[in-house]
């Protein structure tokens, strides 16, 4: 027979001398290993999840380097949302068969979704989380960080427990139910989810779930019940079985296994985590330059605002500006009414001073004639009036008031026949008021203005004193 | 509805395995199988007939 450690022809079945095993002995741990992984894995197809948990682990402790059994097992971790355990399997996997190994497709799946690894890592940070402030005494805080944790990873079986407890212990039986039979989906033997729901109901969970109904009374003695399947122990089989070790090779192996578990690490977690990172860094990127975006948009928006603003208040100004002419034009209109009234009143001295306020040049054509004929008649009356009356005023000896009159006359009347005396009887009032320098001015402005007059000779005579 | 204690039942859950923790489980998971044990058993018995 060959031995099924070493494949070496041997005759004793105790004892190999080869690779120093008993092939008997061999024969029937590997016979106990395949018998739970095969347990295991009809548990799992059966969607008995806790049960296959506990076999394949049973398996493992037999023989650790059962490479299906390790598969599978970090299978149903992923699947129930442990996700830290099923890595944790799969990497071990990885290091104990390099080659054609499906846990390898598992971490490259895993390094090649990078947000999806991180909601589930987060999912677990949060239920640790929440388990943390629960016990604490932080219920509502937990229950905040169980709901977001589950948000993350819907599959998180143990998150939605916890929390069907806590509805549970609010009297929130619906809820509770609800969350009870999406564990149910997943996991069909769940022990804590088992106990809960038959708290809650008699019912089965699930419609037509007998199985289930049995599995309440007495899971472990239903699974002990099952028959195995043995995988065959082939050659190919026992090929890929681990070969017994020396002492010294355990620990060879032990510290090759960790070195192998740190390259593991190296090549597929960091990048992952690497990846991740720089994922978040171009996310927060993209978020920065969409909001760098807005407030372009926002400061082009303010400033076309400002320029439609400023647009409105030039139109206002030009408006209130051509407004404000048209209402000065309306006045300027209104007093040439009233200077025109006057005039027919023969109030020249009124007329006159209303004319003095009207420009001429914001009249149009029609009034500014209207204008120009009556400044021709009201001022040279005005004029005279004015002249007359402080001619009158300089004789009383008032010179303040015959001054103001005779300046206000030759305002108006610059042309008249008394245009010259009206100047020479100011200089006449200065001098009287002794103010000899500007009586010397008015007497100098007559001599100019009026070379030929009587008042520039007298002017002339007066103006050496 | 029947109830059990809360506070009791809660003290049964465990935290979970966090992936920023695999590194050090994996490691601490490195034990002897029982095929191991049994291959050390087998040598040593070996050592001893050898002895005798």
């Amino acid at each position: 027979m060959n031995c099924p450690s070493c494949g070496t022809i041997t005759d004793d079945t105790t004892y190999c001398n080869n690779c120093k095993t008993s092939p008997d002995l061999y024969k029937k741990v590997h016979m106990m290993a395949s018998r739970l992984y095969n347990k295991g894995l009809k548990q799992a197809q059966g969607r008995y999840l806790s049960g296959a948990i506990e076999s394949l682990s049973a398996c493992l402790r037999i023989q650790k380097h059962h490479i299906d059994a390790r598969n599978l097992l970090g299978l149903i971790y992923w699947e129930i949302g442990e996700v830290g355990q099923a890595i944790k399997q799969w990497v071990i996997s990885s290091s104990y068969q390099k080659e054609e190994n499906i846990a390898k497709k598992y971490l490259n799946y895993i390094q090649n979704n990078p947000t999806k690894l991180e909601e589930y890592a987060d999912s677990i940070h949060l239920y640790n989380t929440a388990l943390h402030y629960i016990l604490q005494g932080s219920e509502d805080i937990g229950i905040i960080s169980l709901k977001r944790a589950i948000s993350k990873n819907p599959k998180h079986i143990t998150a939605k427990c916890l929390l069907s407890l806590h509805y549970m212990k609010n009297n929130q039986e619906d809820k509770a139910k609800s969350l009870l039979r999406e564990i149910f989906k997943i996991n069909r033997d769940h022990p804590k989810t088992i106990k809960y729901w038959s708290e809650l109901s008699s019912t089965p969970p699930l419609d037509g779930d007998e199985k289930l109904n049995a599995k309440k009374t007495s899971v472990k003695n239903r699974l002990q019940s099952k028959s195995p399947q043995i995988t065959p122990l082939g050659a190919k089989k026992v090929e890929n079985m681990i070969r017994p070790k020396s002492l010294q090779g355990t620990i060879m192996a032990f510290v090759f296994g960790a070195i192998c578990m740190l390259g593991v690490y190296g090549v597929l977690i960091a990048p992952s985590k690497t990846a991740n990172l720089e994922e978040q860094l171009r996310q927060a990127k993209s978020v920065e330059a969409d909001l760098e975006g807005k407030l372009q948009i926002i400061i082009r928006e303010k400033e076309e605002n400002i320029q439609k603003l400023e647009r409105d208040n030039k139109e206002l100004a030009k408006t209130n500006e051509a407004l404000q002419k048209k209402q000065m034009i309306n006045e300027q209109i209104q007093a040439l009414q009233n200077a025109k009234n006057l005039q027919k009143d023969r109030a020249w001295i009124e007329a006159a001073d209303i004319l003095y306020t009207i420009n001429k040049e914001n009249l149009e054509e029609e009034s500014r004639l209207e204008y120009e004929n009556l400044i021709k008649e009201v001022y040279p009356k005005a004029g005279e009036q004015l002249y007359q009356m402080g001619y009158n005023q300089y004789q009383r000896k008032n010179y303040a008031e015959a001054k103001e009159l005779l300046e206000k006359s030759y305002l108006y009347a610059k042309e008249e026949y008394f245009s010259d005396n009206a100047l020479y009887i100011i200089g006449r009032s200065y001098e009287a008021e002794e103010n000899i320098d500007k009586a010397k001015q008015y007497y100098q402005s007559v001599i100019e203005q009026f070379p030929n007059s009587d008042s520039a000779y007298n002017a002339k005579r007066r103006l050496p004193q | 509805m029947t109830m059990f204690d809360f506070n009791e039942e809660v003290k049964k859950f465990k935290p979970s395995l966090e992936v920023d923790n695999i590194e050090e489980n994996v490691q601490e998971a490195n034990v002897e199988d029982l095929l191991g044990i049994l291959q050390k058993i087998t040598k040593a018995k070996e050592i001893n007939l050898e002895k005798e």
